[in-house]
């Protein structure tokens, strides 16, 4: 889980092109959008892309989606019940 | 119509970003295109709306906020944008993706910013400003159109201060296909250029903002726009039908060819196309007329005027003509009256009329 | 003096017909022309558009293109035949005989061929004689070399608010004594690019769009060109004037790059400003050509901004995109063309696919064709990068 906590951050940070961020200055728990990272819903989609095209994870439900994406734990939780579920 | 540029910032090949005169330094490239010296954006544009902006947003936000500030923070009561290819990058990435991925896209983004009034938008969005805003899209026309309604918005009295840009990106892809039409020289000196006796010309790109106000009635000093004029001769541009145009143009603007102190040309080193430059200094134009070239600094592309009426509007502030861009051994005269002329192609024709009002 | 502006003539193709007529055929049987997409492949060719029932030959033939037409794109044969129509419509025989310009606008130009043959573009130069014909100004310079205009020849891109701005400046350029005449317009063809890009926005309806609908699911991506010819009332022949460009504004909403804001803020402004442009009461308006695309955030927006200004006397209204499909840098036009042919024939024009209304606004709109005393006919075009335009035709 750690590993791919580290690792989505590393995504995160490419795919929204926060060029001033490390995966130091926010944790597992930092929130996502409005404060914390402060991200918007442009980034929103770029995220549902990265959930998608990279983890192969399909989050159509807006409401799935805000809770999914509140912030990197709760994405990395989602990847990995994906992952053990398809196998 | 008329009006008067108050204030101009320009991010181009040359050094020409950090202050709004002529620059001290010529920047030499040997190449067969000429890439903008950008200045620090991080200094210019929030970091936070930084990340997500391609190169020529970057450009187009920062020019004119110089701009804005040169003219001492007045809120734009119009923002009018030209580009000849819009966020050329973002939209080739954006067309890569559909074509090479199978239309597994990955990223909305440049989606978003592939059209073309994206700068404009961008600068609305960070002025919060709700005034009018457009953006103009027609090749060598792109910037004269957008100077055009500035000069309208200013006449019907909607518009007091008009932020005005022309700008455009030069891609690797952009100079690749185009090369194929034979639009470049073979990399050289760019100082070179003019008058080099080849075909073919150097790619350019560049971001030019001005601000552009109504004259009040009794402030008849500072830089003066008189007037723009276009014409398109799709088929073969004859030269009798330039002057003709010409000389109609300067008639409206209530000003005689011999009163134009200076014409810049918008020369771009194609011994083909520039034929019709040669044609009007040798018969046209009065004797005594001091010439100036530009596209050898900033390269040719479909905004270029927009850095040509920034040399202008320097050059009669200033009353000092560069070295650089002189064509003519003519000694120094006052510059009162100055034309600028460009022939895209000899297909799209502008025509701009500055005065410096002070003389 | 500033003269007044009239429109003399009109042209239109889109998914429901070519010409006047058919388009108004298929308002009254309350045909649309969204369905399955069959201008190229694409992996969501699931997904309704509304194409022009025409391939780019039995266009170039209407058109009237006799050179090869595979050098002409379909967005660029589109803006011709529009342009055609609402010249022939509008009595034009010479272009010399008033001082006349043209302003097209287009949000993706030469993009059907761009996307076609990129790749090969990039590898070789086999097809190196379209490079001139991708871009945007292409449309618009091969209407002026058609017609003969070599004045005030310029093209528009902003988004989904493009033609507005267009026919916007075409008036503009009138009541500023620049122009006599001008043939103004937008095209756009269906192209896999926007069809990937709005997907990617997720604003796609999978089922067809249904504007002001309570249960609305996305836009319907169509194609389409319309034209009219603007005339200075200095030279108009009195028996060809259809009615009055009266009221026009552009603003720009400056709030995010795609959406809207809730409370409908920048149409408001659009609104309100076009009706102190035109001397007009939001009462006098007698029929509103909604933007509509079907998207949530957008009616609702554009809902509410019509709540704001009209209060308890919303006039008549429709989005006909339900007919046509998001014509993106055409729907400006096209739905211009539209509030000109309800002036013409004093009708009100129907929208589709609605059942139910918002819930808190009670919008309901026109579902039928209707006989009505037309007066003044307001039609809004909502653009990406907060791009409001509203234009007002008057009948004379």
């Amino acid at each position: 889980m750690e590993e791919l906590i580290r690792q989505l951050k590393l995504d995160i940070i490419e795919a929204l092109s926060l060029e001033d961020v490390v995966a130091d200055d926010f944790d597992a728990d930092t929130p996502l959008f409005v404060e914390g990272l402060g991200l918007d819903s442009i980034d929103a989609l770029e995220l549902i892309l990265l959930m998608e095209r990279k983890y192969g994870v399909k989050i159509e439900d807006p409401k799935e989606r805000r809770n999914v994406l509140r912030n990197v734990r709760a994405m990395a939780i989602c990847i990995t019940n994906h992952t053990n579920t398809n196998g | 119509m008329k009006a008067i540029i108050k204030a101009s910032s320009v991010i181009s090949p040359q050094h020409t970003h950090s202050a709004e005169g002529f620059p001290s330094v010529i920047n030499e490239v040997i190449s067969d295109r000429l890439t903008c010296l950008e200045p620090d954006y991080r200094n210019l544009i929030n970091p936070i709306q930084l990340r997500r902006m391609p190169r020529i947003l970057k450009m187009g936000l920062a020019a004119s906020q110089l701009c804005i500030s040169r003219a001492g923070g007045v809120d734009p009561d119009a923002i009018i944008v030209g580009t000849g290819l819009g966020c050329l990058d973002n939209l080739e990435k954006f067309l890569l993706e559909v074509i090479d991925n199978q239309e597994r896209i990955t990223s909305v983004l440049p989606f978003i910013n592939s059209t073309h009034n994206a700068v404009a938008a961008q600068v609305a969005m960070l002025l919060k400003n709700h005034n009018y805003n457009i953006t103009y899209c027609h090749r060598a026309f792109s910037f004269e159109s957008a100077l055009q309604d500035a000069l309208m918005q200013i006449e019907e009295k909607q518009a007091q201060h008009v932020l005005v840009g022309g700008i455009d990106e030069c891609t690797h892809d952009y100079v690749k296909l185009h090369g194929y039409l034979g639009y470049w020289k073979k990399p050289l000196s760019n100082l070179q250029l003019l008058g080099s006796g080849s075909s073919g010309t150097i790619a350019g790109e560049g971001a030019s903002f001005f601000m552009v106000s109504g004259q009040p009635d009794k402030d008849v000093t500072g830089i003066i726009l008189q007037g723009i004029h276009t014409f398109l001769t799709p088929q073969v541009s004859d030269l009798d039908s330039i002057e003709h145009e010409i000389t109609w143009f300067l008639r409206k603007c209530r000003t005689e060819l011999q009163d134009i102190d200076g014409v810049l040309l918008g020369l771009n080193g194609d011994n083909h196309f520039d034929q019709a430059y040669y044609a009007l200094q040798k018969g046209f134009f009065p004797d005594q007329t001091i010439y100036m070239g530009y596209k050898h600094l900033c390269g040719e592309y479909y905004t270029a005027t927009a850095f040509a009426l920034w040399l202008g509007f320097v050059t009669l502030k200033s009353q000092q003509i560069p070295d650089a861009v002189n064509l003519t051994r003519i000694p120094d005269k006052p510059v009162k009256n100055l034309l600028l002329y460009n022939n895209f192609r000899n297909t799209e024709h502008s025509l701009i009329l500055l005065k410096n009002g002070a003389l | 003096m500033r003269p007044r502006v009239f429109v003399t003539g009109v042209g239109i193709i889109s998914a429901i017909g070519n010409g006047t007529e058919e388009t108004l055929n298929a308002f009254q049987n309350l045909k649309s022309g969204i369905g399955k997409l069959s201008l190229f492949e694409s992996v969501h060719s699931g997904i309704p558009v509304a194409e022009v029932k025409f391939t780019n030959s039995e266009l170039a033939l209407l058109a009237g293109v006799n050179d090869s037409t595979d050098k002409f794109t379909r967005n660029t044969l589109l803006a011709l035949l529009a342009s055609g129509q609402a010249s022939a419509d509008s009595g034009w025989t010479d272009t010399a005989e008033k001082y006349t310009g043209v302003v097209m606008a287009t949000t993706v130009g030469g993009m059907d061929f761009n996307e076609q043959y990129y790749k090969s573009l990039l590898e070789n130069d086999r097809h190196k004689d379209l490079i001139g014909v991708l871009d945007s100004a292409d449309c618009t310079e091969k209407v002026a070399v058609h017609f003969g205009i070599r004045h005030h020849v310029t093209t528009i891109s902003t988004a989904c608010s493009s033609s507005a701005n267009a026919i916007m400046l075409g008036a503009r350029l009138i009541r500023n004594n620049q122009l006599e005449r001008v043939l103004v317009g937008g095209t756009d063809a269906l192209t896999r690019f926007t069809l990937n890009g709005f997907n990617a926005l997720e604003i796609l309806s999978p089922t067809g769009c249904r504007p002001f609908d309570i249960n609305r699911n996305g836009l319907t991506l169509g194609e389409g060109s319309a034209a009219l010819v603007l005339e200075s009332e200095e030279v108009a022949d009195p028996r060809r004037i259809i009615c009055e460009v009266s009221g026009y504004a552009n603003v720009n909403e400056a709030f995010h790059a795609t959406a809207s804001t809730v409370d409908g803020f920048g149409a408001i402004m659009a609104m309100d400003k076009a009706l102190s442009s035109a001397s007009l009461k939001a009462s006098e308006i007698s029929y509103i050509n909604a933007h509509g695309t079907g998207t949530e955030i957008n009616d609702l927006s554009e809902g509410n901004a019509i709540a704001s200004i009209f209060g308890n006397a919303i006039p008549a209204f429709s989005s006909t995109k339900a007919f046509t499909g998001h014509t993106l840098g055409a729907a400006g036009a096209v739905e211009a063309v539209f509030s000109v042919l309800a002036l013409r024939r004093q009708i009100l024009l129907p929208g589709l696919n609605f059942k139910e209304s918002m819930p808190d606004i009670n919008l309901q709109p026109q579902l039928q064709i209707k006989s009505f005393p037309v007066k003044h006919v307001m039609s809004n075009s909502f653009g990406f990068g907060g791009s409001n335009t509203t234009l007002i035709f008057s009948k004379v």
